[in-house]
Protein backbone atom coordinates (compact mmCIF):
# COMPACT_ATOMS: atom_id res chain seq x y z
CA UNK A 1 0.00 0.00 0.00
CA UNK A 2 1.95 2.98 -1.22
CA UNK A 3 0.73 6.34 0.05
CA UNK A 4 -0.36 7.56 -3.37
CA UNK A 5 -1.86 4.25 -4.42
CA UNK A 6 -5.37 5.05 -3.31
CA UNK A 7 -5.54 8.14 -5.45
CA UNK A 8 -4.88 7.07 -8.99
CA UNK A 9 -7.46 9.53 -10.33
CA UNK A 10 -5.81 12.38 -8.42
CA UNK A 11 -2.42 11.41 -9.80
CA UNK A 12 -3.73 11.79 -13.35
CA UNK A 13 -5.11 15.26 -12.76
CA UNK A 14 -1.85 17.22 -13.19
CA UNK A 15 -1.49 15.79 -16.73
CA UNK A 16 -4.85 17.25 -17.73
CA UNK A 17 -4.99 20.65 -16.02
CA UNK A 18 -1.66 21.14 -14.25
CA UNK A 19 -2.17 24.85 -13.50
CA UNK A 20 -5.59 24.40 -11.99
CA UNK A 21 -4.61 21.34 -10.06
CA UNK A 22 -1.63 22.97 -8.43
CA UNK A 23 -3.73 25.97 -7.63
CA UNK A 24 -6.46 23.88 -6.01
CA UNK A 25 -4.46 21.15 -4.22
CA UNK A 26 -0.91 21.10 -3.03
CA UNK A 27 -0.67 17.47 -3.94
CA UNK A 28 -2.69 14.30 -4.38
CA UNK A 29 -1.35 13.24 -1.00
CA UNK A 30 -2.70 16.39 0.60
CA UNK A 31 -6.04 15.91 -1.15
CA UNK A 32 -6.22 12.40 0.34
CA UNK A 33 -5.18 13.37 3.83
CA UNK A 34 -7.17 16.58 4.21
CA UNK A 35 -10.26 15.72 2.16
CA UNK A 36 -13.55 16.84 3.71
CA UNK A 37 -14.44 13.17 4.20
CA UNK A 38 -12.74 10.20 5.81
CA UNK A 39 -10.89 7.61 3.72
CA UNK A 40 -9.64 4.26 4.76
CA UNK A 41 -8.42 1.11 3.07
CA UNK A 42 -8.64 -2.26 4.72
CA UNK A 43 -7.38 -5.74 3.95
CA UNK A 44 -9.93 -8.44 3.33
CA UNK A 45 -9.80 -9.51 6.99
CA UNK A 46 -10.78 -5.96 7.94
CA UNK A 47 -7.36 -4.81 9.15
CA UNK A 48 -6.87 -1.13 8.47
CA UNK A 49 -3.97 -0.58 6.10
CA UNK A 50 -4.41 3.10 5.40
CA UNK A 51 -6.50 5.90 6.90
CA UNK A 52 -6.56 9.62 6.22
CA UNK A 53 -5.94 12.43 8.70
CA UNK A 54 -9.50 13.71 8.44
CA UNK A 55 -10.97 10.48 9.81
CA UNK A 56 -8.24 10.12 12.45
CA UNK A 57 -9.06 13.66 13.55
CA UNK A 58 -12.78 12.90 13.81
CA UNK A 59 -12.10 9.79 15.88
CA UNK A 60 -9.36 11.33 17.99
CA UNK A 61 -6.94 8.49 17.14
CA UNK A 62 -3.34 8.47 15.97
CA UNK A 63 -2.18 6.60 12.90
CA UNK A 64 0.00 4.31 15.04
CA UNK A 65 -3.06 3.23 17.10
CA UNK A 66 -4.91 2.17 14.03
CA UNK A 67 -2.88 1.08 11.02
CA UNK A 68 -2.11 -2.64 11.17
CA UNK A 69 -3.66 -2.86 14.63
CA UNK A 70 -7.37 -2.30 14.31
CA UNK A 71 -10.03 -3.55 12.00
CA UNK A 72 -12.66 -1.25 10.54
CA UNK A 73 -15.34 -2.83 12.75
CA UNK A 74 -13.23 -1.95 15.85
CA UNK A 75 -13.97 1.69 15.07
CA UNK A 76 -17.73 1.13 15.16
CA UNK A 77 -20.16 1.11 18.07
CA UNK A 78 -21.41 -2.30 19.23
CA UNK A 79 -24.57 -1.95 17.20
CA UNK A 80 -22.63 -0.75 14.19
CA UNK A 81 -20.19 -3.64 14.50
CA UNK A 82 -23.00 -6.15 14.58
CA UNK A 83 -24.60 -4.61 11.54
CA UNK A 84 -21.25 -4.48 9.78
CA UNK A 85 -20.56 -8.13 10.34
CA UNK A 86 -24.01 -9.50 9.59
CA UNK A 87 -25.01 -7.28 6.68
CA UNK A 88 -22.43 -4.82 5.49
CA UNK A 89 -19.39 -7.07 4.96
CA UNK A 90 -21.27 -10.00 3.36
CA UNK A 91 -23.18 -7.69 1.01
CA UNK A 92 -20.02 -5.85 0.04
CA UNK A 93 -18.30 -9.14 -0.78
CA UNK A 94 -21.25 -10.16 -2.91
CA UNK A 95 -21.91 -6.88 -4.73
CA UNK A 96 -18.45 -5.34 -4.75
CA UNK A 97 -19.96 -1.99 -3.78
CA UNK A 98 -22.16 -0.67 -1.01
CA UNK A 99 -23.14 2.95 -0.54
CA UNK A 100 -24.82 5.33 1.84
CA UNK A 101 -24.99 3.01 4.84
CA UNK A 102 -25.66 4.83 8.11
CA UNK A 103 -23.40 3.62 10.95
CA UNK A 104 -22.06 5.03 14.17
CA UNK A 105 -18.33 5.25 14.99
CA UNK A 106 -16.77 5.49 18.41
CA UNK A 107 -14.57 8.50 19.14
CA UNK A 108 -11.75 8.61 21.68
CA UNK A 109 -13.50 11.50 23.44
CA UNK A 110 -16.64 9.44 23.95
CA UNK A 111 -19.48 10.83 21.79
CA UNK A 112 -20.64 8.69 18.93
CA UNK A 113 -20.09 9.97 15.45
CA UNK A 114 -22.97 9.26 13.08
CA UNK A 115 -21.55 8.56 9.63
CA UNK A 116 -22.56 7.51 6.13
CA UNK A 117 -20.27 4.83 4.78
CA UNK A 118 -19.58 3.85 1.19
CA UNK A 119 -17.22 0.96 0.38
CA UNK A 120 -15.81 -0.49 -2.82
CA UNK A 121 -14.04 -3.80 -3.27
CA UNK A 122 -10.80 -3.62 -5.24
CA UNK A 123 -10.02 -6.81 -7.10
CA UNK A 124 -6.72 -8.03 -8.48
CA UNK A 125 -6.10 -8.95 -12.14
CA UNK A 126 -7.27 -12.49 -11.36
CA UNK A 127 -10.57 -11.19 -9.96
CA UNK A 128 -9.68 -12.06 -6.40
CA UNK A 129 -10.65 -9.36 -3.87
CA UNK A 130 -7.58 -7.50 -2.68
CA UNK A 131 -8.72 -4.70 -0.45
CA UNK A 132 -11.67 -2.52 0.52
CA UNK A 133 -11.72 1.22 -0.03
CA UNK A 134 -14.12 3.12 2.20
CA UNK A 135 -15.26 6.72 2.34
CA UNK A 136 -16.83 8.03 5.53
CA UNK A 137 -19.06 11.13 5.62
CA UNK A 138 -19.83 12.94 8.83
CA UNK A 139 -23.60 12.61 9.15
CA UNK A 140 -23.97 14.61 12.36
CA UNK A 141 -26.02 17.32 10.65
CA UNK A 142 -28.14 14.80 8.86
CA UNK A 143 -28.72 12.77 12.01
CA UNK A 144 -29.62 15.92 13.90
CA UNK A 145 -32.04 16.75 11.10
CA UNK A 146 -33.56 13.27 11.25
CA UNK A 147 -33.87 13.49 15.00
CA UNK A 148 -35.48 16.89 14.65
CA UNK A 149 -37.94 15.35 12.19
CA UNK A 150 -38.63 12.51 14.60
CA UNK A 151 -39.07 14.93 17.48
CA UNK A 152 -41.39 17.12 15.42
CA UNK A 153 -43.37 14.08 14.40
CA UNK A 154 -43.67 12.91 17.99
CA UNK A 155 -44.76 16.41 18.99
CA UNK A 156 -47.33 16.44 16.18
CA UNK A 157 -48.60 13.01 17.26
CA UNK A 158 -48.92 14.19 20.84
CA UNK A 159 -50.68 17.38 19.74
CA UNK A 160 -53.09 15.36 17.63
CA UNK A 161 -53.83 12.99 20.52
CA UNK A 162 -54.36 15.98 22.80
CA UNK A 163 -56.64 17.64 20.24
CA UNK A 164 -58.63 14.43 19.88
CA UNK A 165 -58.92 14.13 23.67
CA UNK A 166 -60.02 17.79 23.89
CA UNK A 167 -62.55 17.15 21.17
CA UNK A 168 -64.03 14.20 23.03
CA UNK A 169 -64.15 16.24 26.23
CA UNK A 170 -65.78 19.18 24.44
CA UNK A 171 -68.34 16.89 22.83
CA UNK A 172 -69.20 15.42 26.25
CA UNK A 173 -69.48 18.90 27.79
CA UNK A 174 -71.71 20.05 24.94
CA UNK A 175 -73.92 16.97 25.30
CA UNK A 176 -74.32 17.65 29.04
CA UNK A 177 -75.12 21.30 28.35
CA UNK A 178 -77.57 20.37 25.61
CA UNK A 179 -79.35 17.92 27.90
CA UNK A 180 -79.60 20.61 30.57
CA UNK A 181 -81.72 22.64 28.15
CA UNK A 182 -84.26 19.84 27.84
CA UNK A 183 -86.26 18.00 30.49
CA UNK A 184 -84.65 14.70 31.54
CA UNK A 185 -87.98 12.94 31.32
CA UNK A 186 -91.52 14.09 30.74
CA UNK A 187 -93.77 13.80 33.80
CA UNK A 188 -96.21 10.94 34.03
CA UNK A 189 -99.72 12.41 33.85
CA UNK A 190 -102.90 10.41 34.35
CA UNK A 191 -105.00 10.19 31.20
CA UNK A 192 -102.33 11.89 29.05
CA UNK A 193 -99.68 10.40 26.84
CA UNK A 194 -96.67 12.62 26.07
CA UNK A 195 -93.49 12.06 24.08
CA UNK A 196 -90.53 14.26 23.19
CA UNK A 197 -87.58 13.95 20.87
CA UNK A 198 -84.56 16.08 20.09
CA UNK A 199 -82.48 15.67 16.96
CA UNK A 200 -79.04 17.28 17.15
CA UNK A 201 -77.71 18.26 13.73
CA UNK A 202 -74.09 18.48 14.89
CA UNK A 203 -72.54 16.96 18.04
CA UNK A 204 -69.95 19.77 18.01
CA UNK A 205 -72.48 22.57 18.03
CA UNK A 206 -75.11 23.37 20.61
CA UNK A 207 -78.51 23.49 19.04
CA UNK A 208 -81.07 26.18 19.58
CA UNK A 209 -84.28 24.17 19.90
CA UNK A 210 -85.97 23.58 23.23
CA UNK A 211 -89.12 22.16 24.79
CA UNK A 212 -90.55 21.61 28.22
CA UNK A 213 -93.67 20.24 29.88
CA UNK A 214 -94.55 20.56 33.57
CA UNK A 215 -97.69 20.37 35.74
CA UNK A 216 -99.14 23.66 37.05
CA UNK A 217 -101.59 21.99 39.43
CA UNK A 218 -103.69 18.82 39.66
CA UNK A 219 -105.53 19.40 36.39
CA UNK A 220 -103.43 21.85 34.38
CA UNK A 221 -100.12 21.32 32.65
CA UNK A 222 -97.97 23.88 30.86
CA UNK A 223 -95.79 23.14 27.84
CA UNK A 224 -93.74 24.98 25.29
CA UNK A 225 -91.44 24.32 22.38
CA UNK A 226 -89.33 26.73 20.37
CA UNK A 227 -86.27 27.59 18.39
CA UNK A 228 -83.81 30.38 19.19
CA UNK A 229 -81.88 32.17 16.44
CA UNK A 230 -78.32 31.04 15.83
CA UNK A 231 -76.30 28.12 17.12
CA UNK A 232 -73.49 27.47 19.58
CA UNK A 233 -72.84 28.87 23.06
CA UNK A 234 -74.68 32.17 22.47
CA UNK A 235 -77.76 30.29 21.28
CA UNK A 236 -77.49 28.01 24.33
CA UNK A 237 -77.40 31.06 26.63
CA UNK A 238 -80.46 32.46 24.85
CA UNK A 239 -82.19 29.08 25.11
CA UNK A 240 -81.51 29.01 28.83
CA UNK A 241 -82.93 32.53 29.35
CA UNK A 242 -85.94 31.69 27.18
CA UNK A 243 -86.70 28.40 28.87
CA UNK A 244 -86.57 29.69 32.44
CA UNK A 245 -88.35 32.95 31.65
CA UNK A 246 -91.20 31.05 30.03
CA UNK A 247 -91.32 28.54 32.85
CA UNK A 248 -91.52 31.28 35.48
CA UNK A 249 -94.11 33.21 33.46
CA UNK A 250 -96.33 30.17 32.97
CA UNK A 251 -96.27 29.27 36.66
CA UNK A 252 -97.47 32.81 37.45
CA UNK A 253 -99.94 33.26 34.62
CA UNK A 254 -101.55 30.44 32.71
CA UNK A 255 -102.47 32.59 29.68
CA UNK A 256 -100.03 31.57 26.93
CA UNK A 257 -100.38 34.88 25.01
CA UNK A 258 -99.41 36.79 28.16
CA UNK A 259 -96.51 34.42 28.74
CA UNK A 260 -95.08 35.11 25.29
CA UNK A 261 -95.43 38.86 25.93
CA UNK A 262 -93.41 38.45 29.14
CA UNK A 263 -90.76 36.50 27.25
CA UNK A 264 -90.75 39.15 24.52
CA UNK A 265 -90.12 41.90 27.06
CA UNK A 266 -87.38 39.90 28.78
CA UNK A 267 -85.52 39.28 25.51
CA UNK A 268 -85.85 42.92 24.36
CA UNK A 269 -84.45 44.08 27.70
CA UNK A 270 -81.58 41.63 27.57
CA UNK A 271 -80.48 42.13 23.97
CA UNK A 272 -79.90 45.45 22.23
CA UNK A 273 -80.97 46.75 18.82
CA UNK A 274 -77.78 46.05 16.87
CA UNK A 275 -77.51 42.51 18.28
CA UNK A 276 -81.10 41.31 18.22
CA UNK A 277 -81.73 37.87 19.67
CA UNK A 278 -85.05 36.28 19.22
CA UNK A 279 -86.86 32.99 19.15
CA UNK A 280 -89.93 31.39 17.76
CA UNK A 281 -92.03 29.67 20.36
CA UNK A 282 -95.32 27.97 20.92
CA UNK A 283 -96.50 27.92 24.53
CA UNK A 284 -99.63 26.31 25.86
CA UNK A 285 -101.62 25.01 28.79
CA UNK A 286 -103.90 21.99 28.80
CA UNK A 287 -106.55 21.21 31.35
CA UNK A 288 -108.00 17.81 31.98
CA UNK A 289 -111.80 17.90 31.86
CA UNK A 290 -113.36 14.43 32.04
CA UNK A 291 -111.57 12.32 29.47
CA UNK A 292 -110.66 15.34 27.32
CA UNK A 293 -107.87 17.90 27.34
CA UNK A 294 -108.80 21.55 26.76
CA UNK A 295 -105.77 23.07 25.12
CA UNK A 296 -104.97 26.76 24.76
CA UNK A 297 -101.81 27.70 23.00
CA UNK A 298 -100.11 30.78 21.60
CA UNK A 299 -97.49 31.17 18.92
CA UNK A 300 -94.81 33.71 18.27
CA UNK A 301 -93.48 33.25 14.76
CA UNK A 302 -93.59 29.48 15.14
CA UNK A 303 -94.84 26.90 12.62
CA UNK A 304 -98.45 25.89 13.33
CA UNK A 305 -99.14 22.97 15.67
CA UNK A 306 -100.54 19.83 14.10
CA UNK A 307 -103.44 17.76 15.45
CA UNK A 308 -104.12 14.15 14.51
CA UNK A 309 -107.71 13.25 15.24
CA UNK A 310 -109.15 9.92 16.34
CA UNK A 311 -111.21 9.83 13.12
CA UNK A 312 -108.06 9.60 11.00
CA UNK A 313 -107.84 13.25 9.89
CA UNK A 314 -105.09 15.76 10.56
CA UNK A 315 -105.19 19.57 10.69
CA UNK A 316 -102.99 22.56 11.48
CA UNK A 317 -104.01 24.89 14.30
CA UNK A 318 -103.40 28.21 12.58
CA UNK A 319 -101.64 30.83 14.64
CA UNK A 320 -100.87 33.07 11.69
CA UNK A 321 -99.76 36.56 12.55
CA UNK A 322 -97.94 35.55 15.72
CA UNK A 323 -94.61 37.34 15.58
CA UNK A 324 -91.03 36.36 16.40
CA UNK A 325 -90.40 36.77 20.13
CA UNK A 326 -87.78 39.39 21.05
CA UNK A 327 -87.94 41.61 17.95
CA UNK A 328 -90.60 44.27 18.57
CA UNK A 329 -91.92 45.80 21.80
CA UNK A 330 -95.40 45.79 20.30
CA UNK A 331 -95.24 42.24 18.95
CA UNK A 332 -98.56 40.42 18.56
CA UNK A 333 -98.96 36.81 19.62
CA UNK A 334 -101.83 34.73 18.40
CA UNK A 335 -103.72 32.24 20.53
CA UNK A 336 -105.78 29.26 19.49
CA UNK A 337 -107.80 26.64 21.38
CA UNK A 338 -108.73 23.06 20.73
CA UNK A 339 -110.06 20.06 22.59
CA UNK A 340 -108.23 16.74 22.48
CA UNK A 341 -110.59 13.78 22.82
CA UNK A 342 -109.57 10.15 23.29
CA UNK A 343 -107.42 9.16 20.31
CA UNK A 344 -106.45 12.78 19.44
CA UNK A 345 -102.80 13.84 19.50
CA UNK A 346 -101.22 17.30 19.29
CA UNK A 347 -97.76 17.59 17.71
CA UNK A 348 -95.41 20.53 18.20
CA UNK A 349 -92.25 20.64 16.10
CA UNK A 350 -89.52 23.03 15.05
CA UNK A 351 -88.89 24.04 11.45
CA UNK A 352 -85.96 21.63 11.05
CA UNK A 353 -88.73 19.19 10.07
CA UNK A 354 -90.55 21.34 7.50
CA UNK A 355 -87.40 23.01 6.17
CA UNK A 356 -85.67 19.69 5.45
CA UNK A 357 -84.64 19.09 1.85
CA UNK A 358 -85.77 15.95 0.09
CA UNK A 359 -85.05 14.17 -3.16
CA UNK A 360 -82.37 14.71 -5.77
CA UNK A 361 -83.41 18.33 -6.43
CA UNK A 362 -83.46 18.99 -2.68
CA UNK A 363 -87.04 20.23 -2.60
CA UNK A 364 -88.38 21.74 0.59
CA UNK A 365 -90.28 19.07 2.56
CA UNK A 366 -92.87 21.66 3.58
CA UNK A 367 -96.20 21.85 5.35
CA UNK A 368 -98.36 20.03 2.79
CA UNK A 369 -96.10 16.97 2.90
CA UNK A 370 -96.10 16.98 6.71
CA UNK A 371 -99.89 17.20 6.78
CA UNK A 372 -100.19 14.25 4.38
CA UNK A 373 -97.66 12.29 6.43
CA UNK A 374 -99.69 12.96 9.60
CA UNK A 375 -103.05 12.18 8.01
CA UNK A 376 -101.69 8.87 6.74
CA UNK A 377 -100.78 7.91 10.31
CA UNK A 378 -103.82 9.28 12.15
CA UNK A 379 -104.99 8.22 14.59
CA UNK A 380 -101.69 7.77 16.42
CA UNK A 381 -100.69 7.96 20.07
CA UNK A 382 -97.96 10.40 21.15
CA UNK A 383 -95.18 7.80 21.33
CA UNK A 384 -96.11 6.17 18.04
CA UNK A 385 -96.34 9.57 16.32
CA UNK A 386 -92.99 10.79 17.64
CA UNK A 387 -91.43 7.48 16.58
CA UNK A 388 -92.92 7.85 13.09
CA UNK A 389 -91.65 11.43 12.70
CA UNK A 390 -88.25 10.39 14.08
CA UNK A 391 -88.18 7.77 11.32
CA UNK A 392 -89.02 10.51 8.81
CA UNK A 393 -86.12 12.63 10.11
CA UNK A 394 -83.79 9.65 9.65
CA UNK A 395 -85.10 9.20 6.12
CA UNK A 396 -84.17 12.85 5.36
CA UNK A 397 -80.51 11.93 5.97
CA UNK A 398 -78.25 14.87 5.13
CA UNK A 399 -81.28 16.76 3.82
CA UNK A 400 -81.90 17.54 7.49
CA UNK A 401 -79.25 20.10 8.45
CA UNK A 402 -80.96 21.78 11.38
CA UNK A 403 -81.77 20.71 14.92
CA UNK A 404 -85.31 19.46 15.31
CA UNK A 405 -87.43 19.18 18.44
CA UNK A 406 -90.69 17.25 18.71
CA UNK A 407 -93.27 17.26 21.50
CA UNK A 408 -96.50 15.28 21.31
CA UNK A 409 -99.42 15.44 23.73
CA UNK A 410 -102.36 13.12 23.35
CA UNK A 411 -105.29 11.46 25.03
CA UNK A 412 -105.00 7.68 24.72
CA UNK A 413 -107.79 6.11 22.71
CA UNK A 414 -110.57 4.61 24.81
CA UNK A 415 -109.88 0.89 25.08
CA UNK B 1 -71.96 30.03 -1.88
CA UNK B 2 -72.39 33.08 -4.04
CA UNK B 3 -70.43 35.97 -2.49
CA UNK B 4 -72.53 38.75 -1.03
CA UNK B 5 -72.35 42.13 -2.75
CA UNK B 6 -74.08 45.27 -1.55
CA UNK B 7 -74.24 48.24 -3.92
CA UNK B 8 -75.17 51.58 -2.37
CA UNK B 9 -76.85 54.38 -4.34
CA UNK B 10 -79.62 56.88 -3.80
CA UNK B 11 -83.21 57.32 -4.84
CA UNK B 12 -85.16 60.56 -4.39
CA UNK B 13 -86.72 59.00 -1.27
CA UNK B 14 -83.41 58.05 0.33
CA UNK B 15 -80.57 55.56 0.14
CA UNK B 16 -80.85 52.34 -1.88
CA UNK B 17 -78.99 49.12 -1.06
CA UNK B 18 -78.97 46.47 -3.75
CA UNK B 19 -78.14 43.13 -2.12
CA UNK B 20 -76.98 40.20 -4.26
CA UNK B 21 -75.61 36.75 -3.39
CA UNK B 22 -76.00 34.57 -0.30
CA UNK B 23 -76.67 36.10 3.10
CA UNK B 24 -75.62 34.00 6.11
CA UNK B 25 -73.85 34.27 9.46
CA UNK B 26 -70.48 34.94 7.76
CA UNK B 27 -71.59 38.17 6.08
CA UNK B 28 -74.81 39.25 7.81
CA UNK B 29 -72.89 42.03 9.57
CA UNK B 30 -71.99 43.48 6.15
CA UNK B 31 -75.64 44.25 5.50
CA UNK B 32 -76.02 45.78 8.94
CA UNK B 33 -72.84 47.83 8.30
CA UNK B 34 -74.12 49.06 4.94
CA UNK B 35 -77.33 50.31 6.56
CA UNK B 36 -75.44 51.99 9.39
CA UNK B 37 -73.18 53.65 6.78
CA UNK B 38 -76.12 55.06 4.83
CA UNK B 39 -77.07 58.71 5.37
CA UNK B 40 -80.58 58.54 6.80
CA UNK B 41 -82.23 61.86 7.63
CA UNK B 42 -85.43 61.59 9.65
CA UNK B 43 -88.33 61.04 7.30
CA UNK B 44 -86.21 59.46 4.55
CA UNK B 45 -86.73 55.87 3.38
CA UNK B 46 -84.04 53.21 3.10
CA UNK B 47 -84.85 50.88 0.22
CA UNK B 48 -83.27 47.42 0.28
CA UNK B 49 -83.53 45.66 -3.06
CA UNK B 50 -83.34 41.87 -2.56
CA UNK B 51 -84.03 40.84 -6.16
CA UNK B 52 -80.62 39.15 -6.54
CA UNK B 53 -80.58 37.67 -3.04
CA UNK B 54 -79.82 33.93 -3.06
CA UNK B 55 -79.68 31.87 0.13
CA UNK B 56 -80.88 33.61 3.30
CA UNK B 57 -81.03 31.91 6.71
CA UNK B 58 -81.93 33.09 10.19
CA UNK B 59 -78.73 35.18 10.34
CA UNK B 60 -80.07 37.09 7.34
CA UNK B 61 -83.34 37.65 9.19
CA UNK B 62 -81.33 38.87 12.19
CA UNK B 63 -79.45 41.31 9.94
CA UNK B 64 -82.70 42.64 8.46
CA UNK B 65 -84.08 43.14 11.98
CA UNK B 66 -80.90 44.98 12.98
CA UNK B 67 -81.21 47.16 9.86
CA UNK B 68 -84.80 47.91 10.77
CA UNK B 69 -83.86 48.79 14.36
CA UNK B 70 -81.21 51.20 13.06
CA UNK B 71 -83.60 52.81 10.57
CA UNK B 72 -86.38 53.21 13.15
CA UNK B 73 -83.92 54.74 15.64
CA UNK B 74 -82.97 57.29 12.94
CA UNK B 75 -86.64 58.20 12.47
CA UNK B 76 -86.56 56.88 8.92
CA UNK B 77 -88.50 54.18 7.09
CA UNK B 78 -87.51 50.86 5.56
CA UNK B 79 -88.87 49.20 2.45
CA UNK B 80 -87.83 45.75 1.22
CA UNK B 81 -88.37 45.30 -2.50
CA UNK B 82 -88.36 42.26 -4.76
CA UNK B 83 -88.19 39.88 -1.79
CA UNK B 84 -87.47 36.33 -3.07
CA UNK B 85 -90.14 33.70 -2.47
CA UNK B 86 -88.22 31.71 0.18
CA UNK B 87 -87.52 34.81 2.27
CA UNK B 88 -91.11 36.01 1.78
CA UNK B 89 -92.33 32.66 3.12
CA UNK B 90 -89.99 32.92 6.11
CA UNK B 91 -91.15 36.48 6.87
CA UNK B 92 -94.74 35.33 6.54
CA UNK B 93 -94.25 32.40 8.91
CA UNK B 94 -92.50 34.48 11.56
CA UNK B 95 -95.04 37.30 11.44
CA UNK B 96 -92.37 39.68 10.20
CA UNK B 97 -94.40 40.51 7.10
CA UNK B 98 -96.26 42.82 9.54
CA UNK B 99 -92.98 44.47 10.54
CA UNK B 100 -91.35 44.99 7.15
CA UNK B 101 -92.94 46.90 4.31
CA UNK B 102 -92.60 44.68 1.25
CA UNK B 103 -92.84 46.07 -2.32
CA UNK B 104 -92.47 44.46 -5.70
CA UNK B 105 -90.11 47.06 -7.13
CA UNK B 106 -88.23 50.07 -5.84
CA UNK B 107 -89.11 51.95 -9.04
CA UNK B 108 -92.65 52.27 -7.64
CA UNK B 109 -91.07 53.75 -4.57
CA UNK B 110 -88.93 56.27 -6.41
CA UNK B 111 -91.50 57.98 -8.66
Amino acid sequence: MSPGGADDAGAEAPDIRPAFSSLLEDSAEDLYESAPCGYLSTLMDGTIAKINATLLGWLGLSREDVVGRKRFSDLLTVGGRLYHETHFAPLLRMQGHLGGVALEMRTAAGPRLPVLVTSTLKRGADGEPLLIRTTVFDATDRRAYEQELLRARRAADEAREQAEADRVQLREALAVLQRSLLPDTLPDLPGVETAGYYHTASPMELGGDFYDLFPLDDTRTAFFLGDVCGKGPQAAALTSITRYTLRAAMIQDADPVDDLRILNRALLERYTGDDPRYCTAVAGVFERVGDTLRVRLASGGHPPALVLRADGTAEYLSTRGGMLVGVLPTAQFVGVSTVLRPGDTLLLYTDGLTEARVGRDRQLYGYDALLSFAAARAPAGSRALVDAVTGLLRYFGDGLDDDTALLAIGVPAAS
Amino acid sequence: MKPLTIVSSRTPAGPLLEVAGDLDHSNAHDLRGAAVGAVLPAGSVLVVDLDELGFCDSSGITALIAVRNHVVAAGAGLVLVAVPETLRRLLHLTGLDQVFELRDSHRLQTN
